[in-house]
């Protein structure tokens, strides 16, 4: 009995044991399958999360790029090796020159274990030559009598009542209309030299900014009032040829009676168009009116009626608009109606009333009559001044050129969507890329470096000129900016204000950029001990100090980095790599105060990549 | 006690474990079955709108490289329509932009499935299916001349285009059976700018 009962328990104990087991079995394998079956919906939601995130990045990289071109970058960003860094991935962006027109970026953006890449052609945009101003590619001489202002046609008109000032100051209180409320410094320019004249009779009035030609010079003579700033540009601006957008095959038209001849909107084409005494010719906005010879004769009327769209007009051979003729515009939007002179017969301007409008003749020899009002631009090769001419430049051109210059989009595309990457190990970008996240900088400043030439006003209100590269420059003291160029070509675009300008380049590092900013610049010994002095530098500030490394002995040089050590992977990559500025020596103690050095720099000691005798290498590695 | 009256209470006993225990396999096999269909459905679901936002992102990102003005139908007129024809870029040469194949996505002949075609109607065309289970409307939406889910169209089908000027607006609805035969559906939605 006792065994059976002994039997019957231990038969209870294994049933209990195995159904335990079983559930055991069971709920195990059921919460493997769960987990398997969340673990893949998860990878799959976090790779297409991540992918979307690197075509974001790539997307972004290709606006930092395009934001670069235009401010006159070379559109590279960044590079593979050194990205820049944008939340949890990475970005570069690769500018090849196709042509002298047209640039193609490629961006690359990475995100966890995706990359994405598009690319974008863009065709640089042309500098406006109505930016200019009243410029003229010879010297210019200003004659007794006339007048030189400038106004904003896109400010609001002043209001009649707005008192003496407010009549005086707004250019179309001069002869009615209606007066801007403020008056803009015009501009006044020429490759060669400016001279102003003026009699005690017939005083001459230049409200404008000077630019006489580079190494040219603004003369003012007695009985001149000049209220405006004086720059020789930096190099002479280029005029480019007119070309007729289509050929003038229509036959021409000779105006004899007084019924007002229309040209019709669209694209018209005719060999000529003669305004004869007493007749009126109304050209209709959108217009491209392609002509060989205008002339207007004195008594008739030119008017531009541009209520619909805006006239341009291509003169192939002769403009004649003689003295004693009328000009009209409907509008006082300068940009709204220009007149292109193409050939390099003279030509002559001199209908009374208010032209707004701009007038380009950089071949030829232009002639502006006594009568002539002339607001907008008026660009010649030659300018001729009749005395008593008024010329205001319309400063609202330059946010019009402005959108000229901007680089126009031809093509985007999608290059490539990758997601969970098999080349290399590493789960995010920047194991994958070897990179160290914390030596990346922000797609803004990753902007290639480029020669940077730039006149301005510190904060002082002193006027300074710095040449060189502009991660040397501080833009942080910067009051106002009056010449822009890189890569020695003029930047079109303006941006509202300097703390603008500065936004959308490289960010100075106050210290090293103040000092290496210095004019006259700072010797070796006085740069070394006011950068010893601000230590410890960021490290984007040593990084800036190492690509100035021809500015230091490589003595002071050392001294500023170990005042800075131990110094950062990026920075000693920069410094001991990318810049190869100091003798095995001080490179070895750079080295040494900076240990323990990052292992991928043990490594190219130990593989003698780093030009170190073995004295030095065992030194070097000894402090490890 | 006796080996008899032991006997006896154990097939008392006995009968009331297996009641009791059938009625808690019962319990538990609805609770399990329960617990399935809802898996099922859930399951389902996650497909679909796996399946729905998978399709949708392949269908945004070939319309964004898409030209404005190569797209059939033609955008400047305000329409809907259920396939669309597009031509991407394929860089600049010589200062013109080069053009590639042209290339389709819509409802495919059997109007269930979302195609991708290359070249198509021509004799090298090539044709993958991105999906199936499209709904022959789109969600609230039945053929009777009404817009009955008060998005502006009428009678729209499962996937529609809306174009406006270079804007491509791509809304598509999915329905599959789960397991247990209930109906899932899922709608998506999406605003694609044409880059070229």
């Amino acid at each position: 009995m006792t065994s059976r009962i002994h039997r019957t328990r231990a038969s209870r104990r294994g049933a209990a044991l195995f159904v335990a087991l079983f559930a055991a079995a069971s709920v195990a394998v059921l919460a493997t399958c769960l987990l398997q079956l969340t673990g893949a919906s998860q990878k799959r939601q976090l790779a297409s999360a991540d992918l979307r995130r690197a075509f974001y990045l790539a997307d972004a990289g290709l606006a930092e790029a395009y934001s670069g071109l235009t401010i006159g970058k070379t559109g590279n960003v960044g590079s593979e090796a050194q990205p820049a860094k944008l939340g949890r991935g990475v970005l570069w962006v690769v500018a090849t020159e196709i042509d002298a027109d047209h640039v193609r970026l490629e961006s690359f953006g990475m995100c966890g274990r995706s990359r994405a890449t598009v690319e974008m052609t863009v065709e640089r945009g042309e500098e406006s030559v109505a930016t200019l101003g009243v410029f003229a590619h010879q010297p210019l001489t200003v004659p007794a009598g006339s007048t030189i202002k400038g106004f904003d046609s896109s400010a609001a008109p002043a209001e009649p009542g707005g008192g003496l000032l407010g009549g005086l100051g707004g250019l179309g209180g001069l002869g009615g209309g209606a007066p801007p409320a403020s008056t803009p410094a015009g501009r006044l320019g020429s490759n060669g030299d400016i001279t102003l004249q003026g009699t005690a009779r017939k005083p001459t009035v230049v409200e404008a900014d000077l630019a006489p030609g580079a190494g040219h010079q603004a003369v003012i003579g007695t009985h001149v009032v000049h209220d405006g700033a004086i720059a020789p540009r930096a190099a002479a601006a280029p005029l480019p040829a007119v070309e007729l957008p289509f050929e003038p095959t229509g036959t021409g038209v000779d105006l004899q009676t007084p019924t007002p001849y229309v040209v019709q909107p669209g694209d018209v084409g005719i060999d000529h168009l003669t305004v004869a005494t007493g007749t009126h010719a109304i050209v209709q906005g959108p217009c491209n009116l392609v002509v060989n010879d205008l002339t207007v004769a004195a008594g008739g009327t030119l008017e531009f009626d541009t209520d619909d769209g805006a006239v341009g007009v291509w003169v192939g051979d002769t403009l004649q608009i003689a003295d004693g003729s009328s000009v009209v515009c409907s509008d006082t939007d300068p940009s709204q109606v220009t007149i292109q002179v193409a050939s390099d017969v003279p030509a002559r301007f001199g209908a009374a009333g208010k032209f707004y409008g701009v007038l380009y003749a950089p071949q030829a020899e232009a002639t502006v009559g006594a009568a002539a009002e002339v607001y907008g631009a008026l660009v010649a090769d030659e300018l001729v001044l009749t005395a008593g001419a008024k010329l205001n430049f319309d400063t609202h051109l330059d946010e019009v050129g402005a959108l000229e210059i901007l680089p126009t989009l031809l093509a985007w595309r999608l290059v490539e969507l990758e997601s969970a990457l098999r080349h290399g190990e590493g789960s995010d970008p920047f194991e994958i890329l070897g990179v160290d996240p914390a030596g990346l900088v922000t797609p803004a400043q990753a902007h290639a470096d480029v020669p940077l030439h730039v006149v301005y006003q510190n904060l002082g209100g002193v006027t300074m000129t710095y040449d060189g590269m502009e991660s040397g420059f501080d833009w942080t003291s910067v009051r106002s900016v009056q010449q822009l160029e890189r890569s020695g070509v003029p930047v079109g675009y303006r941006p509202a204000s300097v703390a603008d300008l500065a936004a959308q380049t490289t960010p100075a590092h106050s210290t090293a950029a103040a000092a290496l900013a210095q004019d006259p610049p700072l010797s070796s010994s006085a740069l070394t001990t006011s950068l010893i002095a601000a230590s410890p530098l960021t490290s984007s500030e040593l990084v800036r100090i190492v690509n100035a490394a021809t500015r230091f002995t490589s003595s002071d040089l050392k001294l500023i980095l170990i005042a800075n050590s131990p110094l950062e992977s990026n920075v000693l990559d920069k410094a001991l790599i990318a810049s190869p500025a100091l003798p095995s020596a001080d490179l070895a103690a750079v080295l040494i105060a900076s240990s323990p050095l990052p292992p991928h720099i043990v490594a190219q000691i130990l593989a003698d990549a780093l030009s170190l005798n073995l004295t030095e290498k065992l030194a070097v590695l000894a402090a490890q | 006690m006796s080996p008899a009256r032991r006997a006896g209470f154990t097939l008392i006993e006995a009968a009331i474990a297996i009641a009791l225990l059938a009625l808690v396999v019962v319990k538990v096999g609805m609770l399990v079955k329960m617990r399935t269909d809802t898996a099922a459905h859930e399951n389902a679901s996650l497909v679909v709108d796996d399946q729905a936002r998978r399709v949708l992102e392949q269908i945004s990102y070939a319309v964004m490289g898409a030209s404005r003005e190569r797209l059939i139908p033609d955008p400047e007129s305000p329409i809907y329509s259920s396939e669309l024809r597009y031509e991407v870029s394929l860089g600049v040469q010589d200062g013109e932009v080069v053009w590639g194949d042209a290339q389709w996505i819509g409802l495919d002949k059997s109007a269930d499935q979302v195609a991708w075609r290359e070249r198509p109607d021509e004799p090298d065309e090539r044709r993958v299916v991105w999906c199936k289970a499209v709904r022959p409307y789109l969600e609230g939406e039945q053929m009777n001349g009404v817009d009955d889910n008060g998005n502006g169209l009428i009678d729209e089908k499962g996937l529609v285009f809306t174009l406006t000027g270079s804007r491509v607006t791509v809304r598509l609805t999915l329905e599959r059976k789960s397991e247990t035969g209930e109906i899932v559906t899922r709608t998506v939605e999406t605003m694609v700018t044409c880059r070229n």
